[in-house]
Formats: C-alpha cells, sequence, structure tokens
C-alpha cells in the first residue's frame, strides 16, 4: 500500500494516458482531450504530496521515491502542464489529428518522472527510451512542415545512436561489476577505482546521457530539432526531458564515486568549459529565436555541469535550484515564442524580426518575454541570478578557477545577444507583414501560464528564501 | 574410414560452396548470380547434413529439411522479380 | 528607517514622471524632483549625527542563504557620495528639463535617470558585499538605458553596448571577487570585512581577489586599458554625460576603492597596481584630452584623467593621500558637471561640439562664458579654486611616496606633467571656445541659454568658489568624516588652507600652470606630431573585435553544424570513438585468461565467405539486386553458423527469417529504384572508410576482451532449471516461451501492432510501378509461369505438415511456434507469389487481423489463466499425458502460449506480405473496400 501511494504520481499520469486513449477511440474531442489531461497531470503534483509522506522509500529494485525524485516530478510536472495549456491554443489551428499531442505528452511525462525516480540500470533505459520515444512523435507533429520532419527525423536517428552508445556502456559496466543498480555500482566503483573498463563503461554512458543534456560535443542536433519542431514541443523538449535527465545523472554521479578518478572528473570539467563557450559563442549569429534559445539552454546545461563536476558541499543544492530557474525561464520564453506563433498557421513565428516592435503591440507579452531574457542573463533580482551567483560561489568555494572563468566569460558574451532580442523588442515597428498573438491571449490558459511564469521569476528573484528551503528539504532526504 | 571421406567430402563441399560465392561475385548477368545462389543453398543441405553425420545425431536434420523446403522460395521471388518485377499480382 | 527612505525615495521617483506626460514638462519635472528632494532633506537630517562620529546602520536579512542582506550604512563616506549625487542630481533634472528637445520622451529619461540614482545610492550606501554587486550590476543596466537614450543614432547604441560589455565584465569580476573575500573573511557583512584586513592580506587567495575587485572597479571608472568605452558614451545627452560620466557612475570605481581601502590596502600589490595604474591613466587621459576636437569628448578623457589622479591618490599607502583622493572627488564633481553643462548650452545654442567651429562665443553668452572659465580654472588649479587645494594636495603627496623606491623621483615629475597637460586642455578649452576669432560654419545663431539652464552651473561654480576661498570651513568637516570611514581609524588633523608657505608642492603647481600656458602656445607642434598617429577610433576597434568574434562563431557553425544529420553522426561517432579509445589503450592486454577455441578449415572458410560478401554488400550497395543477393549469401553463412556452433533453433529461424527478407524486400524494391545514384566524393568515401573502420576495430577488440575473461554468464541457471522448471528439453524454447515468457507476450503485441501499422500505412498508397524492367526490356507476360505454380501446389500440404512437426515438438526439440509460424506463412505466400492474388483470394477469404490478434489474446490468456489457480502471471505447469494412439505425450501449458506465438506470427507476418503485395491489385487495403 506504501508503495503504490508513493508511487500515485507514476500511476495517475499513467492512468491519465489510458483514459485519454479511450477518450479519443471513443469520441474524438479537442477540448475534451486537453482537459482531460490537464485534470489528469494537476492531480499527479498534488499526488505528490502524497508521495512525500511516504519518502523516502524504495519501491521495488528499480525505483526509489526521495527527495530528488519528488523534486523532479515537481518539475516535470510543471513543465508538462504548461505544453499541454500552450499546446492548447496552439494545435487549434492545426489540421489533422490533435489529439493524439496529448497522449504523447503522457507518455513522456511519465517516463520522465520513472526516470528521476530510477536507481538501477533498466529503468534508467526503458524511462529514459519512454521520454524519448514520444518526444519523436511530437517533434514531428505537425509533418507537413517541412522543418518539423526534418527535426523529428534527426532527433530519431542521433537519439537512437546516443541509446546505443548507452547501452554498450552499460553492458560493460555490468560485466565487469555484475550489478546493474546504482548503489552496487557505486560500491563496485570505489572498489575497483580506475579501472579501464569501467571508465570505458562511464565514459560511454555519458555519451549517452550528454546527447540528452546538449553537452558539447553531442549537442549538433539542437538548434535544428528546436527550430523546426512545433513550439509546445520544443519547449517540453527543453524544459522536462533536459530535467529528468539531469537528475538521473546526479544520482549516477552521487553514487558512483567514479567522478573521484582523475580521468573523468577532468573529462567532465573540460566538457563543462567548452560547453559553456560553445554555447554562448554559436548563440551570438543566430536571428531566430527558437535558435538562440536552443544554444542559451546548451550554456546553461553547462553551468548547470559545472556544479556536478564540483560535487561536494552545496554542489547539490546549487544543481537544483539552477534546474527551478532554468525551467521557470525556459517555460515562459519558449510559451511566449507559443502564444505568437498560436493557433498553428505554418511554421512558427520564431525569427527575430517576427517580435520586432512587439512592445508596441503587445506591451504585455514583451515584458513577460524581457523578464524571462533578463533571467537567462543573470541580471539580480530575476530569478536566474540566483541561480547563477549559486553556480560562481559553488565555484570559487571550489577553487575552480577555470570553471568559474568560464561562467564569468560565458554570462559578459550572453549578455549581447539577450540584450539584442530585448532591444529588438522595443525598436519602431516597421509596418511589414508580422504574425501576432491573439487579441485574448491573456485569457486564455497558456496567456495566464506564461504572465504567472513571469510573476513566479520576478518574485524568486526578489524573495528566493522558500524556493531554496524547499530545495534543501529536497536534498536532505 | 568415415572420418575420412567425411573429411573429403567436406573439403569438396566447402570448394564448392568457395566456387559459388565466385560465380555470385563475378558472373555476368543476374540469372548466373541468382542460380550461383540457389546452388550455395543446395550445398549447405549437404555440409549441414554431413555436420549431422559427423556429431552422430540428428539434432540438425531439420535445418536441412527447411533449407530444401523453403530455399528455393528466395529463389523463386527473385526470378519473378526479374521476369516480372510485381511479384505478388 | 531613514536609510531606506534615502534609497527608496528615488526608486519610487522613477515610477512617479510616467504619471505625467511628455507635453507638460514642467509638471514632470517637478513631480521627478520632489522626491530626492526630501531624501536630500532626510540625508541632511542625519548630516549632523554622522559629522560627529555616528554610523548609523540597517539591516533586514533577504537571502540568508546566499549570506545576502538588505543592509545599508550611512557612514561618511557614503554621506559625502550622498550628498552629491542628490545634490547634483536635483541640478542634473532641472538642466535637463530644459535642455531635452521636444521630440524626447521626458517621462522616460527622467525614470531612467531616478532609476539610475536609486542604484547608484545602493552602491553607496550598502552594507553588505553582494547588495553592493546588485546594485553595481543596476547602475551599468540603467547607464545602458541611459546612453542609448536617442536610440535612433547608431553611434548612441553602438556606446551604450560597448559600455554594457565592459562594465558589465567587469561587473561579473568583481563579483568571483566579493564572493572570494566574503570566503576569507568568512561573511558578506561591510563592516567585519572592513575590520579584518590582517585576515585578508595574510590569506593567499588575496591576489587573485585583488585582482579581480581592481578589474571591477577599473573597468567602472575607466581606467587605463579600459578606458576606451567612456569617451563613445559621450553619445548620450548631456544631462546624461553630466551626471553619470562626470559625478557619479564613474566614481562608483573609486568609490569602491575607498570602500574597501580598509579591507584591501596596505600591501605592496596594492601599492603598485593602482598607483601606477592612477599615474598611466593620468596622463594617457590628459594627452588625449589635449588632442581631441569633440568638446565632451575633451571633457571626457578630462575626467579619465583626473580619474586616474584619484586613483592614484588611493594608490599610495598614505593616510594624506587618501584625504587628498576624497577631496578630489569631492571637487571633481563639482567643476566637471559644470562643465559638461557648459559643453551642453554650447552645443544646445550652437547646434554643434566641434572645437574647430566654435569661437569667440563670449559675445553672444558672456555668462556661461563667464562661468565655463570659473570651472575650467579650477580645473586647471587655479589658485583660489578648489581645483588647486586637492591638486597641491596631490602633488605633496607625491613627493613622499615610496613607490618605485629609488627611482620615486619620477612619480612628483610625472603628476607635474600630468597637471601641466590638465592647464594646457582646461585652457584650450576656455579659449578655443569662447574666445580667439569668430564662430565659424555654425547652423543656428547662437545666444545666450535660458536662464533656468545657466542656473545649475552658476549654483556649482559657487560652490567652487566657495570651497575654494574657505576650505576649512566648508570642507573639513564632511571630508574628516569620510576620511574617517576611508581609513576605519581616526583621520590626521587636516589643515586646508590656501596658503602654506614656499614649499616644493606650491613651486610644482606653478610650474604647472606656467608650463600649460606654454604647452597651450605651442600646442600647433603637438597636434602635428600626433596626426602622424594613425587615428584609431576605439569604437570601431572594439566593433571590430566583436565582429571577427562573430566571424569566427559563424566559421565554427558553417564547420560543425551545416544542418548536415551525416555531419552531426560523424561528431557523436569520432566522441564515442575517442572515449573508448582512449579507456582501451588504458587496458594493459586485450585478451584476458580465457582460452582461445580452437579454429578448423572450415570455419576460416566460412568466416573468409562472410566476410567477403558482407564487404561486396557495402561496395555494391548502389546495384541494389546484387547487393540484396550479398546480403542473402550472408544470411546463409550466419545459419550455418549457427547450425555449427550448437544453436538449432537459431539456424532454422535464421533461415525462415531470411526467406521471409528477401520476399519482402522484392515486394519493396518493386517500387524503388534498382540503382542508387553517386552522393558522395572520393575524400569523404574515404573518411568514412576510416571512420568506419577504426570504430569497427575498436567494438571487436571491446568484443575479443570481453569474450576472452572469465565473467559469470546466466545461461547455467536456464541450463539446470529446464527440465525441472519448465517441463522442456529445449532450453532455447523454454527461455522464449516460460522463464522469459513475458517478454515474449510483449514481443508478439509489438509484431502484431506493427502488422496493424503496416495494414493501416498502405490504406489508399497510389506507388509508381514501373513498366518496364531497370535495362528498358519490357516485362515477360507470362504470369503466372505453369511449373512454379503445380510445384508450389503439392509443397503446401508438405509445408503445413512440416509446420505441425515443429510446432509439436518444439518444447523438446529444436522448433517451436515462432518457426512454425514462419514456415506457416512461406508456404501461403507462394501461393500468392505462384497463382496471384484472386485466385489466393478465393480461397483464403478470411482477414489475417483477427488470427493475430487472437494469437495474442490466447497468450494473454494462458497467461491470465494462472491466476485463476492462485499463481502469478504466466506460470506454467506441466505433466504427462496418455493419449489413445499417440502415446505417453508430456505437455505443457506453455504450449498454449506457444499457439499464440505461432498464430500471431502467421496472422502478422501475412498482414505484411500479402497486403504489400495487394497494393498493385485491385484488393489493395483502402477504406471503402471495408465498408464494402
Amino acid at each position: 500500500m506504501t508503495s503504490l501511494l508513493a508511487l500515485s504520481p507514476l500511476i495517475l499520469v499513467c492512468a491519465t494516458a489510458i483514459v485519454v486513449m479511450l477518450a479519443i477511440a471513443w469520441r474524438r474531442c479537442y477540448d475534451l482531450t486537453a482537459t482531460l489531461t490537464v485534470i489528469g497531470l494537476n492531480l499527479a503534483l498534488a499526488a505528490q504530496l502524497l508521495a512525500w509522506w511516504q519518502a523516502p522509500l524504495d519501491v521495488t529494485p528499480l525505483l526509489t521515491v526521495d527527495g530528488l525524485s519528488i523534486f523532479g516530478g515537481v518539475l516535470i510536472l510543471v513543465a508538462t502542464l504548461a505544453c499541454a495549456t500552450l499546446g492548447h491554443a496552439y494545435l487549434e489551428g492545426a489540421r489533422g489529428p490533435r489529439e493524439e499531442y496529448y497522449l504523447l505528452l503522457l507518455c513522456a511525462a511519465a517516463g520522465g518522472i520513472a526516470l528521476v525516480s530510477s536507481r538501477h540500470l533498466a529503468s534508467l533505459f526503458f524511462s529514459l527510451e519512454l521520454l524519448s520515444m514520444p518526444l519523436y512523435g511530437m517533434l514531428a507533429y505537425t509533418y507537413r512542415e517541412r522543418g518539423a520532419l526534418e527535426a523529428g527525423v534527426k532527433y530519431m536517428v542521433l537519439s537512437a545512436a546516443a541509446s546505443a552508445f548507452l547501452l554498450f556502456g552499460m553492458a560493460l559496466l555490468y560485466a565487469f561489476t555484475g550489478h546493474l543498480d546504482f548503489a552496487g555500482l557505486g560500491g563496485a566503483l570505489a572498489s575497483a577505482g580506475g579501472d579501464g573498463w569501467l571508465l570505458a563503461g562511464m565514459g560511454m554512458m555519458l555519451i549517452g546521457l550528454g546527447f540528452k543534456l546538449s553537452i558539447v560535443p553531442f549537442h549538433l542536433w539542437t538548434p535544428d530539432v528546436y527550430e523546426g519542431s512545433p513550439a509546445p514541443a520544443a519547449t517540453f523538449l527543453a524544459s522536462a526531458s533536459k530535467v529528468a535527465v539531469l537528475v538521473v545523472l546526479l544520482r549516477l554521479l552521487q553514487s558512483a564515486p567514479a567522478t573521484q578518478d582523475a580521468w573523468f572528473h577532468s573529462l567532465l570539467a573540460v566538457l563543462a568549459f567548452v560547453t559553456m563557450l560553445v554555447g554562448n559563442l554559436l548563440a551570438l549569429m543566430q536571428q531566430d529565436l527558437k535558435r538562440l534559445l536552443g544554444y542559451s539552454s546548451i550554456a546553461h546545461f553547462g553551468y548547470l555541469l559545472v556544479a556536478l563536476v564540483i560535487n561536494e558541499g552545496l554542489a547539490v543544492e546549487t544543481a537544483g535550484i539552477y534546474l527551478v530557474t532554468y525551467v521557470l525561464t525556459t517555460l515562459g520564453a519558449f510559451g511566449v515564442v507559443t502564444l505568437l506563433s498560436s493557433p498553428y498557421g505554418g511554421a512558427d513565428a520564431s525569427r527575430l524580426h517576427h517580435y520586432r516592435g512587439l512592445f508596441w503591440r503587445r506591451p504585455y507579452l514583451t515584458a513577460v518575454l524581457t523578464v524571462m531574457m533578463l533571467s537567462l542573463a543573470g541580471i539580480p533580482l530575476t530569478a536566474g541570478f540566483i541561480g547563477k551567483f549559486y553556480i560562481v560561489a559553488v565555484g570559487v568555494e571550489a577553487s575552480r578557477w577555470w570553471l568559474v572563468g568560464g561562467v564569468v566569460a560565458g554570462s559578459a558574451i550572453g549578455l549581447f545577444y539577450y540584450l539584442r532580442v530585448m532591444v529588438t523588442l522595443f525598436l519602431p515597428e516597421p509596418g511589414m507583414q508580422r504574425r501576432d498573438a491573439t487579441t485574448d491571449w491573456a485569457q486564455r490558459a497558456g496567456g495566464v501560464v506564461v504572465l504567472a511564469l513571469a510573476a513566479l521569476v520576478v518574485l524568486l528573484g526578489v524573495y528566493p528564501a522558500p524556493m531554496i528551503d524547499w530545495v534543501r528539504l529536497m536534498a536532505a532526504t | 574410414m568415415l572420418d575420412f571421406a567425411l573429411k573429403i567430402s567436406v573439403a569438396l563441399f566447402a570448394i564448392a560452396i568457395v566456387l559459388n560465392l565466385y560465380r555470385v561475385a563475378v558472373g555476368p548477368s543476374l540469372p548466373d548470380r541468382i542460380l550461383a545462389l540457389d546452388t550455395m543453398y543446395v550445398n549447405s543441405i549437404a555440409l549441414i547434413v554431413l555436420f549431422g553425420i559427423w556429431l552422430g545425431h540428428r539434432t540438425y536434420f531439420e535445418a536441412a529439411l527447411l533449407i530444401a523446403m523453403l530455399g528455393f522460395v528466395s529463389t523463386v521471388a527473385v526470378c519473378k522479380y526479374l521476369l516480372r518485377g510485381d511479384i505478388i499480382e | 528607517m531613514s536609510l531606506l527612505l534615502i534609497v527608496l525615495l528615488p526608486l519610487l521617483g522613477s515610477l512617479l514622471p510616467s504619471l505625467s506626460s511628455n507635453q507638460r514638462r514642467h509638471q514632470c519635472a517637478l513631480l521627478t524632483a520632489a522626491m530626492p528632494l526630501i531624501a536630500l532633506l532626510v540625508t541632511l537630517r542625519e548630516t549632523p549625527g554622522v559629522i560627529a562620529g555616528e554610523v548609523p546602520r540597517l539591516a533586514f536579512s533577504w537571502v540568508p542563504a546566499l549570506g545576502l542582506d538588505l543592509a545599508l550604512r550611512l557612514d561618511g563616506l557614503s554621506l559625502l557620495f550622498v550628498l552629491l549625487i542628490l545634490g547634483i542630481g536635483l541640478l542634473i533634472i532641472l538642466y535637463a528639463r530644459h535642455y531635452l528637445s521636444e521630440a524626447d520622451n521626458m517621462p522616460r529619461f527622467y525614470a531612467y535617470l531616478m532609476l539610475f540614482m536609486t542604484s547608484m545610492l545602493g552602491i553607496v550606501m550598502a552594507d553588505n558585499l553582494i547588495l553592493l554587486w546588485m546594485f553595481w550590476e543596476l547602475t551599468s543596466l540603467s547607464s545602458f538605458l541611459l546612453i542609448g537614450f536617442w536610440s535612433h543614432q547608431s553611434a548612441a547604441r553602438k556606446g551604450a553596448r560597448m559600455a554594457l560589455a565592459v562594465t558589465g565584465m567587469g561587473g561579473l569580476a568583481l563579483l568571483a571577487g566579493l564572493i572570494l573575500i566574503g570566503q576569507i573573511v568568512g561573511t558578506f557583512d561591510m563592516q567585519t570585512v572592513l575590520d579584518s584586513r590582517d585576515v585578508i592580506l595574510a590569506d593567499p587567495r588575496y591576489l587573485p581577489a585583488l585582482l579581480l575587485i581592481l578589474l571591477g572597479a577599473f573597468t567602472k571608472s575607466a581606467q587605463f586599458p579600459f578606458q576606451f568605452w567612456l569617451p563613445q558614451a559621450m553619445a548620450a545627452p548631456t544631462p546624461v554625460s553630466a551626471f553619470l560620466h562626470s559625478a557619479t557612475m564613474v566614481k562608483a570605481g573609486v568609490f569602491l576603492l575607498a570602500r574597501l581601502h580598509p579591507a584591501l590596502a596596505g600591501s605592496q600589490e596594492w601599492l603598485y597596481l593602482v598607483s601606477l595604474t592612477g599615474l598611466v591613466t593620468m596622463l594617457y587621459g590628459a594627452y588625449f584630452a589635449l588632442i581631441k576636437l569633440d568638446l565632451k569628448t575633451i571633457l571626457a578623457y578630462s575626467t579619465v584623467s583626473h580619474l586616474g589622479l584619484i586613483t592614484m591618490l588611493f594608490g599610495l599607502n598614505s593616510q594624506m593621500a587618501v584625504v587628498a583622493g576624497l577631496f578630489h572627488i569631492l571637487n571633481h564633481a563639482t567643476f566637471k558637471a559644470a562643465l559638461f553643462m557648459t559643453a551642453g548650452i554650447v552645443d544646445h545654442e550652437c547646434g554643434t561640439r566641434d572645437i574647430r567651429k566654435l569661437k569667440g562665443l563670449w559675445r553672444y553668452m558672456p555668462m556661461t562664458t563667464a562661468l565655463a572659465a570659473i570651472t575650467a580654472a579650477s580645473m586647471a588649479g587655479f589658485p583660489l579654486l578648489n581645483g588647486f587645494l586637492s591638486k597641491e594636495m596631490m602633488l605633496a603627496e607625491t613627493l613622499e611616496t615610496p613607490l618605485l623606491g629609488g627611482l620615486a623621483w619620477l612619480i612628483p615629475v610625472l603628476a607635474t606633467i600630468g597637471s601641466i597637460l590638465a592647464a594646457a586642455y582646461s585652457l584650450r578649452y576656455v579659449r578655443n571656445t569662447f574666445f580667439d576669432g569668430k564662430p565659424r560654419e555654425l547652423e543656428k545663431t547662437p545666444h545666450e541659454a535660458s536662464f533656468p539652464m545657466r542656473l545649475p552651473v552658476l549654483v556649482l561654480a559657487i560652490v567652487c568658489i566657495i570651497i575654494g576661498l574657505f576650505p576649512a570651513f566648508s570642507a573639513t568637516g564632511i571630508l574628516t568624516t569620510a576620511a574617517d570611514a576611508a581609513l576605519t581609524m581616526p583621520a590626521p588633523e587636516l589643515h586646508l588652507s590656501i596658503w602654506h608657505g614656499f614649499n616644493l608642492p606650491l613651486l610644482m603647481s606653478a610650474i604647472a600652470l606656467i608650463g600649460g600656458f606654454m604647452v597651450y602656445v605651442l600646442r600647433q607642434h603637438l597636434f602635428t606630431f600626433h596626426r602622424q598617429f594613425p587615428s584609431r577610433n576605439s569604437l570601431a576597434i572594439f566593433e571590430g573585435a566583436v565582429q571577427r568574434l562573430v566571424r569566427f562563431t559563424q566559421w565554427g557553425i558553417d564547420t560543425l553544424e551545416n544542418g548536415s544529420l551525416q555531419r552531426y553522426m560523424l561528431w557523436v561517432v569520432i566522441s564515442a570513438l575517442a572515449v573508448s579509445g582512449m579507456s582501451l589503450m588504458g587496458i594493459e592486454t586485450l585478451k584476458g585468461e580465457l582460452a582461445v577455441q580452437k579454429a578448423d578449415p572450415l570455419l576460416i572458410v566460412g568466416a573468409a565467405i562472410t566476410c567477403f560478401a558482407g564487404l561486396a554488400t557495402a561496395f555494391l550497395h548502389r546495384r541494389r539486386l546484387i547487393s540484396l543477393i550479398m546480403l542473402s549469401v550472408v544470411g546463409l553463412m550466419a545459419s550455418l553458423a549457427f547450425a555449427r556452433f550448437s544453436a538449432p533453433d537459431l539456424a532454422l529461424t535464421q533461415l525462415a527469417v531470411e526467406v521471409v527478407t528477401v520476399i519482402l524486400l522484392m515486394l519493396a524494391l518493386f517500387f524503388l529504384p534498382q540503382k542508387t545514384p553517386k552522393e558522395s566524393s572520393a575524400s569523404r568515401i574515404v573518411r568514412d572508410v576510416l571512420l568506419a573502420a577504426g570504430f569497427g576495430g575498436v567494438v571487436a577488440s571491446l568484443n575479443y576482451a570481453l569474450l576472452t575473461r572469465p565473467l559469470n554468464s546466466i545461461s547455467d541457471y536456464f541450463l539446470e532449471h529446464s527440465v525441472s522448471g519448465g517441463g522442456g528439453h529445449n532450453v532455447v524454447n523454454v527461455i522464449l516461451v516460460d522463464f522469459r515468457g513475458f517478454d515474449t507476450l510483449g514481443e508478439i503485441t509489438v509484431l502484431c501492432i506493427a502488422g496493424i501499422g503496416i495494414y493501416k500505412l498502405l490504406n489508399r498508397l497510389r506507388l509508381f510501378m514501373p513498366s518496364s524492367d531497370s535495362e528498358g526490356r519490357p516485362w515477360s507476360p507470362d504470369r503466372y509461369p505453369m511449373i512454379l505454380a503445380s510445384v508450389s501446389q503439392s509443397l503446401l500440404p508438405m509445408a503445413l505438415l512440416v509446420s505441425v512437426f515443429i510446432f509439436l515438438r518444439g518444447h523438446n526439440a529444436p522448433g517451436g511456434g515462432f518457426i512454425a509460424g514462419l514456415v506457416t506463412a512461406v508456404a501461403l505466400i507462394l501461393m500468392y507469389i505462384a497463382h496471384g492474388v484472386e485466385w489466393a483470394q478465393q480461397r483464403l477469404s478470411f482477414q489475417y487481423q483477427p488470427i493475430a490478434v487472437s494469437g495474442v489474446a490466447i497468450a494473454t490468456l494462458t497467461g491470465v489463466g494462472s491466476w485463476a489457480f492462485g499463481y502469478p502471471f504466466l506460470t506454467s505447469a506441466f505433466g504427462h499425458f496418455h493419449i489413445p494412439l499417440i502415446g505417453d505425450v508430456e505437455l505443457a501449458t506453455a504450449m498454449l502460449f506457444d499457439l499464440g506465438v505461432y498464430l500471431t506470427v502467421v496472422g502478422a507476418t501475412l498482414m505484411i506480405l500479402a497486403n504489400l503485395g495487394k497494393v498493385t491489385t485491385s484488393h489493395r487495403p483502402s477504406k471503402q473496400k471495408e465498408k464494402a
């Protein structure tokens, strides 16, 4: 019974998926499907409280419910709710079947929740696949657009290759330690130390997981996929799937002290440094907002990797706080793009010239986007500043000067392109053809979500204490 | 005695398969290649049966049976393809 | 509480102008000025207490986890700056009211200005290191908004961007430095930090922290080599320049030096770094102020120079120098703000700031001329004005410093040279603008500015004079308290007076004035010398650097991310190769302890054939049919290998699957081109081959290494328990249907779904059918060759018999449901091939979906059935039965499961193959057909 309660969010999401599937088969109604999805997700979010009651608890050899998994689960559910509401407005104008989008979204969310709770290589793999496969469909959902089809195919092929490497690494680890669960692996790695086989296995696993997190040099798919795919799907990809994979990577690194080995440790540090710089540098050129956000997410995960590399002291708390601020900001930024492209009418309105002079048409929407850009840049009084401060503090405390230098340089470069977006918003109108959000965007569910996110970002920037306390609580369990 | 005979037959069939492979690789026309492939199937029937004799039990007999029964179907499919293009019509 | 008011009132003031509009400018200005005025009154109320020595402090806990508190203090140093900021700010509000033209949006301007004022007040009153940094960043941001106020001008936008980039980068470095200090001391609280000099200086991290903090201070105060952004920031409206770039924002850097002086100063590093930078900046700025041609640029460079002077004074590790520096901050703010305002007046009235065109303006604006002359004289260090006093103190301090040891005489010499240049450019400013002939090519007729515009300048000039004439009376009090704060110890007694007797500093001042005059007279030679240098526009250089960075990243993008999927795969594979290769190299021997099995000649021949065929498949991939034939060879060899290595089930399965695959491929090949065009260049082929070979080699090595190491495998368990646990002698089959039955259930479900999916995808699919073969020959007219038809018809019952036989014996001998299903399916498809769809349709008139689905259902029900007996899902039971006529048979419920597998395989395979085949006939799958 306690296990069922502990797993209730996961069970609820899966149940919602089945209910939605049956509803689609019985009577196709777009609004009904969306409502069912949202209700189910809200119930699952409430059920996290039930699960928290039971935490920490090892449910099966595959899953565990502790503070970290509840933290990840809450973030994923919030992100999925946002994607569902944004998708509702977006897909109004789409031709062809629209209800399956919610089904795919729910399956992916279930995979994500399972992934953050997994403590066994088997559950890691199948939840990772459960998370990725619906994404193949979601990213190519508006397949009549060439960009979407290209995005879906690219993601599918490269993700399959990455999964192959992940499996190979897992096989190597199993062959030489005989354990598949994280705890057993950790123990075996601690005693075996820097054996070449184990490093090879960890390295291959890192390739697989690094692909999902867009770590350089496995980041190549990110900008193309973000640009081509429909905005709500890109939102999910940028927020929930990254959160899930990062949490599981964190869990792996916590339990397996292979990172203490010099080779692996320096590999991670080098990857973090390069990711920060490359992500920011390559974003300078972009003319498309979704591509720019793609590169910026690469850079942000570079910053996060710094916290993972350091892995001592406040590192877990830092990673948690940064994740929260990143998710909120990303949801907001992509939310604005989605609202501007709703209802669906061809390619998304994501090129920068669509945003020129947005302030004069939609001041509140512009305010939201400005707040998000400021937060991404790490300006004080926004949530992003809190996260970035934590990263710099952790880096300075551990005396990792190269990494701190990378964060500083990356943020300085980042300022440029975020500023460019903000300036574009306020330029005088040119009078050429442009896409616009519907006039009643603030009354639609998506608009409310986006406004709430902006308010939250500012609120957390000014008064971050509740968030910090919550993350601390989660990290302690 | 049986051993000696077995070894020679296996060697001969192996050479036969190699020659078939040569014909598949070189054969100037497509029918040549297809027939060579079919002959390869037939030779492998022989190899499997010989293997069964050498081992002394009949576990592999069904493999030979299946090749004999179904091996020609793939050849048939390819030939029909060459003739008509559309296999099932 | 009043401290909070001082900071927050201007913040409120930034919201008030939006209540008014651009039209009602008077009202707007009054609304804006109200808040700073109140704040100033509050400050004045606190002043007596502060001068007496109290330090009011205020602290709210904000983010305790980060050590960030909302803590404010008002000590002497803060008081000095607050009075400067608020006082000059009010004057600027008045000035801007009349300066801004009709087109400029006044409420927005005032809002930005008040925002800036808030952040500046926050910096000077912050009692927590991180809070100070936050306000620091806000000043950068608000100055960006102010500099780029005239956003229609490209120079303004670029100047704003450059300012933000430089100060932003410095700000981030400052953050790192402040965090470091916080960690050395243990807290971010300012008072504790200020009291911890010994701890900080002794710590090994002192130098990095110092460097980072200096980086922040120098970028903000435009010290060499970061001075280039300040002249470009002159694209801002003049009130902005007067406020930010003379009196307040650039002073933030030197404020930081003063504020952290008790904590960081006293060491040799501080002495050398700060003083030398200051000195170099002073000379650099003074030189360029003499050369430049735009009024505001001259003043900008002179600001740079004076800031260098102040920096140098803070660098000299002496108490009087700190006092002198503070004094000069005060003086410089007053005269520089006034001078900027006069430049603004000139610009406003004459329409240009080019010093070559402006001459002899004294006729048109006498009062402005007088005021400009007074303040410029103060800048030059003319006696009886405040500039003279602080400059003389500076010169006195340079005489005493131990900097540079034996070469210490250089310092006063260089300082004197700086003063000479200062006098020269001050004289140039006044004389060339207001005297020396008649104005040339002016757009507007110059006239005196309106009185409200001159009033602020007048006020500031009066302040200069008062401080200059009565220093002891006016300035001592505030200076002493400020110095107390900056030194955290009682300051030395200040005897500020105009006359100290004939001494060396006086001589140096005199030399400065006279020398300046001479340099001015001889300035043409200097100009000619300077013209030899190529003119370097710092904005162009900065933009050039940015463009180069951008081009570099563009190149990076084009090589790495050209949108090609193959390119991305390439990088992924290369990285994987690197990782696995490197770790392989870390292993000593590849081969493990297990012995390698012996290879007999047949095996070698088989392996050689497989390799050859595999390579041929790849090489001949452009000729598809031949490639497929080679693929069949590989498949056959694989089955033979399975047979050789004692895996009869696998051999059977491989053979059956081989046949089905060939049929499927032939079905598909009909609709596809027979030949592939050449797509890769030769070099690309080489690259790909090398990469593939490398990766294959690495994986092969890994496999070899693993195979030769003694590792536990799970097969022992199954071998032991297959009879006792599953009731069958065929371990493979028992694993499939019993031990791992759930897995098999999942697989047949997938197979069924795939079949249904394919059926649906073929719905109304219309494909192009070639009317002749690849070489152009027409198709043969013989649709159903007779030999094939007869032979296949007699084959069917035999095949079905074999299939049932294999099915029944599967549990104890090689065989099983899967193979049986495939055999049945192939036999039935042969019917379709040999006789055609019409004929087969008449005899096999049922749909295949129900067969597949019923197969899955049977398998599931078998598993569910075990629930009825109280066992977990898919537990099987077996027993011995005696069937009449057949004899003793050992049956297991797993056979029911196998039946499900059999039906699913038959149904799914036929679904796929038959429907693919029907696409070209009238029986193709379509929605109308179903309804009919």
